[in-house]
């Protein structure tokens, strides 16, 4: 195996990090959420947790404080879990590090948490080509509206049709808001696909970055919007980008568009939303994430045959979870370590 | 007030009649030709009507059978859209003047081509238009399969199942794509996986070095040794006595346990019982089929109530952009025929 895998790979390099604690400092105390396949950490990052810490199940914490809370140094969140708040920093007096198994830090309180001094780190770019891959899946899945197909295939009542269209791909024009390395992935996906690409981006990209995907700059979203048969939002949640999505934008954009979320699901107004495919304002919805996440039962968005769905799946894959899982222990081994930090966002 | 409205002062219904009349003079310099007919679901959507009219005069089938002695001498060419109208030589001694038959699709199976050579009739099919198409539903098949859309969708949606954000896909990019047939559908799936950093082998009867030069492709001769090197499978060939049957038990078993199958060609290019064998026994992780045998499937067919298999309707060349420039394109070859001009597409009898 090359040095440059050993070098990249995060999980081999925490091995040589373990052998390094065995050999002399003992594993920190770090507060986790929960071991579940569906609902928590999957076994996978359980592996890896254990190997390189000692984790502290949050319901057992709860039951043992007065054990635990002076041993906790660190705090894994995976899907934003456990709750970070007052409270709990509050009951953890030698918390040094929070570190993120992910790349969205929105829903925590920053001002908070450097308040009180401490690190946060988080686990961007790892996912960013998995990422990328859904992105692509949820747009090329509901322009030739593949589960439609399926499900007509597993009904017996309905006869096929053969004028069932979906919308092409190919030479389509796609806008994407949001060109960081997300964007840029799905940028490089859809270029393959002969797709016309502009971008919209807080900062403009290197024109040979551009050339190389044949992407176009547009100062403003509204000047994306107007022209393009397909829209994907890959920004992340900030003051700036929330609600960014509301009636004006999906009036402008064309009637035959789709609208693909992969970011964060408040960038879009729900209601706004539901309001532009009912009245078809525009043509469909792929989303990725929602506000409220998830939908509540029976939600109307959820009854309409033009939206895709998937359950914040864009990183989920064995590797790249595993991988996210492995960059946020090695993240909070280097902040207790007093290492230089690579992934900190405070 | 517009110079038209003057023009057509002072009835409407006059100015009607004026450009009623004002068509139908252009109309009768077009040539006629004979089709099918408008059927929204199974037959020419009204869309596209307009576009055979930039062309022709349009004898729609029925107005045909029940007329024939008005039209019969006229027609000189016939699209035939979803193997209608089936070309029989008794409708053939029946249009003297017919020049071609222009196919809207790729294959021809369904055309007597000895038939048409022997009345000196020209053949014309579309086997170009619908690449791109067909090529994008391929990658969407395996991306949806890699990703488990449908388990996705379900969590996500139905109200019984939990919203479980841990429903792992298989990963995509740097995975190993193997492409069976080269062809032009064959050629731009490889196009579109190397956007996602997939590594793309190929095998094909025929080794094709400027396509594997131009996409950094490796070929392999046996389809036995490219299988077991891949993630993903994709099957692209003609149906040809070569091709027939031609992915069965040995070939399942060569591919990796995590490995998932596309097939996009023609249903019997698979031995379909030994791939529901394989799914069964977990000997490859998932299959999508676009095409089965036969179509649709018997509701209690085993292939639809496999959680790891998807499904559809055919449906590779289901785009409308597609369908259209299908339309286009057989227009573009019957006029060329009708003027004695180099017929693009020619099928060569």
């Amino acid at each position: 195996m090359c040095f440059r895998i050993i070098y990249c790979c995060p999980r081999l390099h925490l091995q040589n990090q373990k052998m390094a604690d065995n050999s002399g400092n003992a594993k920190p105390f770090v507060l986790a959420s929960r071991p579940d396949d569906e609902k928590g950490i999957p076994y996978y990052g359980v592996d890896i947790l254990k190997k390189h810490v000692n984790v502290v199940w949050y319901d057992d914490f709860l039951q043992n404080k007065e054990k635990y809370a002076q041993l906790i140094h660190g705090i894994i969140l995976w899907v934003t879990a456990p709750r970070v708040d007052a409270a709990l920093l509050d009951a953890l007096p030698n918390l040094k590090v929070i570190s993120n198994v992910g790349a969205g830090v929105n829903f925590l309180d920053l001002d908070l948490l450097a308040s009180r001094g401490l690190n946060v780190c988080n686990t961007p770019r790892i996912l960013n080509e998995t990422t990328a891959d859904m992105g692509m899946t949820l747009l090329l899945a509901s322009a030739r509206r593949l589960l439609e197909g399926d499900q007509m295939v597993r009904d017996p009542n309905v006869k096929w049709q053969i004028n069932f269209c979906g919308r092409q791909v190919s030479g389509a024009t796609l806008g994407i808001v949001g060109m960081g390395g997300i964007g840029y992935a799905v940028a490089q996906r859809a270029h393959a696909f002969r797709m016309n690409i502009f971008y919209h981006n807080r900062t403009r990209r290197p024109q040979t970055e551009e050339e190389a995907v044949g992407a176009q700059y547009c100062a403003t979203l509204e000047e994306l919007l107007s022209q393009c048969d397909f829209v994907i939002i890959v920004t992340p949640l900030t003051a700036e980008t929330k609600g960014m999505f509301g009636k004006k934008q999906f009036e402008l954009m064309k009637p035959s568009a789709t609208i693909i979320n992969i970011a964060r699901g408040s960038i879009i107004d729900t209601e706004a939303l539901l309001e532009a495919l009912q009245n078809k304002t525009i043509a469909a919805a792929a989303l990725d994430v929602t506000d409220p996440e998830p939908l509540p039962d029976h939600h109307p968005l959820s009854k309409l045959q033009n939206v895709t769905f998937t359950a914040h799946m864009g990183s989920a894959t064995v590797q790249t979870r595993s991988n996210m899982m492995a960059l946020a222990v090695q993240n909070l081994l280097d902040a207790l370590s007093g290492k230089p930090l690579v992934n900190q966002v405070i | 007030m517009g110079l038209e409205k003057l023009l057509t002062c002072p009835s409407i219904r006059a100015g009607e009649k004026y450009r009623a009349s004002q068509e139908m003079a252009s109309l009768e310099d077009k040539p006629m030709v004979l089709t099918s007919h408008v059927d929204e679901l199974n037959a020419y959507p009204q869309i596209f009507v307009p576009v055979i009219k930039k062309y022709f005069r349009i004898v729609w089938w029925a107005d045909f059978e029940n007329d024939q002695e008005r039209y019969a001498n006229e027609i000189q060419g016939i699209l035939v859209n979803g193997g209608l109208p089936k070309i029989t030589s008794e409708l053939l001694d029946t249009l003297p003047n017919l020049k071609i038959v222009s196919t809207l699709g790729v294959g021809t199976d369904h055309l007597d081509l000895q038939l048409l050579k022997s009345r000196g009739i020209k053949v014309s099919s579309v086997p170009d238009v619908s690449s791109d198409c067909v090529a994008d539903w391929g990658m969407t098949l395996l991306v949806a399969a890699a990703r488990k859309l449908p388990e996705a969708m379900k969590s996500a949606t139905d109200t019984a199942t939990p919203f479980n954000y841990n429903i792992l896909g298989k990963k995509i990019t740097g995975s190993t794509l193997g492409i069976v047939g080269l062809g032009r559908i064959g050629y731009r799936i490889a196009e579109r996986a190397l956007g996602f950093k997939m590594r793309v082998l190929y095998n094909d009867i025929t080794r094709r070095p400027e396509k594997e030069a131009a996409l950094s492709l490796e070929y392999y001769s046996s389809l036995d040794k490219l299988l077991p090197n891949c993630d993903f499978i994709i099957t692209v060939v003609p149906l040809t006595p070569q091709t027939h049957g031609m992915m069965g038990r040995e070939q399942f078993k060569l591919m990796k346990k995590s490995a998932i199958f596309i097939n996009i060609a023609r249903a019997p290019v698979v031995q379909q019982d030994e791939l529901v064998e394989a799914l069964q026994s977990r000997t490859i992780q998932a299959a999508v089929l676009d095409v089965t045998s036969p179509e649709p499937l018997p509701p209690h067919h085993p292939l639809l109530h496999m959680p790891n298999v998807i499904i559809t309707p055919h449906m590779g060349a289901n785009s409308l952009e597609s369908r259209r420039g299908v339309v286009e394109a057989g227009c573009e070859s019957c006029t060329a025929a009708i003027q004695g001009k180099a017929i693009p597409r020619e099928v060569v009898l």
